[in-house]
C-alpha cells in the first residue's frame, strides 16, 4: 500500500478565533485610568491643649451645600481659589527684609551651611557605625534612615544656589466642609489646591531647571534610582510644601 | 519572441491570507499586555467628578498597592431606599440602624484584605503605605468620606485617595 500523505490541518478559521478572543479582551478591558488625589491621613495625637495658630498662617477654604467660603468671605468662582492660593504662597515670598504683609505667611531664609553640617554629621555617625562592623539591624536603618534624608536635603538645596527662601512652618491650607457637602465641592478644592502648588512648582521649576515640574517629576517618579532629578523635586517641594488639614465636619 | 507575456483574462491571483492570524495574535497580545481588567464591577452607581492634575493610580495597581473603595446609589432599583452606601469587593454595606453595618465596617475590612495578603507583599509594603482610593460619587456627603478617613485612621492605614475623573 502506498504511504498516505497526511492531511493539513485547515487553518483557515484561525483568524476567525483570535478575532474572536481579540473582540472578547477589547469589551472586557477597561482602558480608562484610575486617577485621584493622594493624601495623608495625620496620626493621632492627644493634646492638652490646642496650639494656637496665627491668624496670616491659616488659609481657610470653608464649603456647605452650595457655596465657597475662603477666610469667612463668600467666594463666588470656585476656579479662582487656586488663584488665591498662589497668592497666599507668594505674597510675602519677595518681601524678605521688606515690610511684610501680615494677612499671609511670613517667610525666611533657610542656609544650606545647616543643611551641609545635618548631612556631615548623619554621614559621620553612619561611619562610624559601619567601621565598627554593623551593616544591619535597626540601630543602621535608622542613621542610615537620617542619612538618606539629610543627603537629599543637602544636594537639594545645594541646587538653588544662595539662601532659600522659605514660607513659615505653620502655614498650611485647611478645609472645613459639612456632612452633606457634595463630594464634588470636596474634590473641587483638592482640585485646586493641587493646580496651585503645581503652578506654583512648575514656574520654580522652568526659572531653575529650564523644565517643568510636571516632566521632572514624571521622570523622577520612572527612575527612581535617579538622585539627579530626587533632589530637584526635593528642592521644589521643599520651596511650596502641601500642608493640607482636612477638618471633619461637625455636626 | 516576446520577453513578457501578453496578459490573458485570467481570474485575479487570490490574496494570501495565512498571515492573518499572526496579525490578529499581535493585535491580541498587544491589548492583553496593554490594558489593565477591572477587578470588580462595583454594586453602586458612581458618577465621577472632575478634576485637574490628579495622580495616575496605574503604577499602584500593578504593584497591588491599592484597594477601592465605591460610594454612591445602589444599582439594584429595590435597594435605592439604601440612599448612598459604600460597596466593598462588591458587597453593599448600607448604614443600618443598630449600626452593625455602613461605614464603620471599613476598618475590619482593610485590615481583612491586608492579611490576606502572601507575607512577601506584606514586607515590601507594610500597611500604612497601601493606599485606600475612594471612589465617591458627586454627589455623596463628603461626611461618608470623613467617617472612612477615620476609620482608616483608626487602623492606621494611612494613605486615602480621592478619586476624579481627569480633564486633562
Amino acid at each position: 500500500m502506498a504511504k498516505r500523505e497526511i492531511p493539513e490541518v485547515n487553518a483557515g478559521s484561525m483568524a476567525d478565533i483570535a478575532f474572536l478572543l481579540l473582540i472578547f479582551f477589547l469589551v472586557t478591558t477597561t482602558m480608562d485610568k484610575d486617577t485621584a488625589y493622594l493624601r495623608t491621613i495625620p496620626q493621632k495625637i492627644k493634646v492638652d491643649k490646642p496650639i494656637e495658630l496665627e491668624k496670616k498662617n491659616v488659609l481657610l477654604i470653608k464649603a456647605n451645600q452650595d457655596q465657597f467660603f475662603i477666610r469667612g468671605e463668600i467666594f463666588a468662582n470656585p476656579d479662582e481659589i487656586s488663584d488665591y492660593i498662589i497668592k497666599f504662597y507668594n505674597y510675602n515670598r519677595n518681601r524678605v527684609g521688606e515690610v511684610y504683609n501680615s494677612e499671609f505667611p511670613l517667610y525666611f531664609y533657610t542656609n544650606v551651611a545647616d543643611a551641609e553640617r545635618d548631612f556631615n554629621e548623619s554621614m559621620e555617625k553612619l561611619n562610624k557605625l559601619k567601621n565598627a562592623g554593623v551593616t544591619s539591624g535597626p540601630k543602621y536603618d535608622v542613621l542610615n534612615d537620617i542619612f538618606t534624608k539629610a543627603e537629599k536635603a543637602y544636594f537639594g538645596l545645594k541646587l538653588y544656589g544662595g539662601p532659600i527662601p522659605t514660607i513659615s512652618g505653620e502655614a498650611h491650607v485647611r478645609i472645613e466642609v459639612k456632612e452633606l457637602t457634595p463630594y464634588s465641592t470636596f474634590a473641587k478644592i483638592q482640585a485646586e489646591i493641587e493646580e496651585a502648588l503645581f503652578t506654583l512648582r512648575d514656574v520654580e521649576s522652568k526659572k531653575l531647571f529650564d523644565e517643568g515640574y510636571g516632566s521632572l517629576s514624571r521622570k523622577a517618579e520612572a527612575e527612581k534610582g535617579n538622585k539627579e532629578l530626587a533632589y530637584k523635586v526635593f528642592l521644589l517641594e521643599f520651596l511650596y510644601p502641601q500642608r493640607i488639614i482636612e477638618v471633619s465636619p461637625k455636626n | 519572441m516576446s520577453k513578457f507575456k501578453k496578459g490573458g483574462r485570467g481570474a485575479a491571483p487570490a490574496v494570501n491570507t495565512s498571515s492573518l492570524p499572526d496579525i490578529v495574535f499581535m493585535l491580541l497580545f498587544f491589548f492583553m499586555v496593554a490594558t489593565t481588567s477591572k477587578e470588580t464591577d462595583p454594586a453602586v452607581k458612581v458618577d465621577y467628578t472632575p478634576g485637574q492634575k490628579s495622580r495616575d493610580l496605574t503604577p499602584y495597581k500593578q504593584r497591588s498597592e491599592v484597594d477601592f473603595i465605591y460610594l454612591g446609589k445602589p444599582r439594584n432599583k429595590a435597594r435605592e431606599s439604601m440612599g448612598y452606601v459604600l460597596s466593598l469587593d462588591n458587597v453593599l454595606q448600607g448604614a443600618k440602624e443598630d449600626g452593625l453595618y455602613g461605614v464603620n465596617i471599613v476598618g475590619r475590612w482593610k485590615l481583612d484584605k491586608y492579611n490576606a495578603k502572601p507575607p512577601r507583599t506584606k514586607e515590601s509594603a507594610p500597611l500604612g503605605s497601601i493606599i485606600t482610593c475612594v471612589k465617591a460619587d458627586k454627589n455623596s456627603p463628603s461626611g461618608m468620606i470623613f467617617k472612612i478617613r477615620k476609620e482608616l485612621q483608626d487602623v492606621q492605614a494611612f494613605s486615602i485617595a480621592y478619586a476624579v475623573k481627569a480633564k486633562d
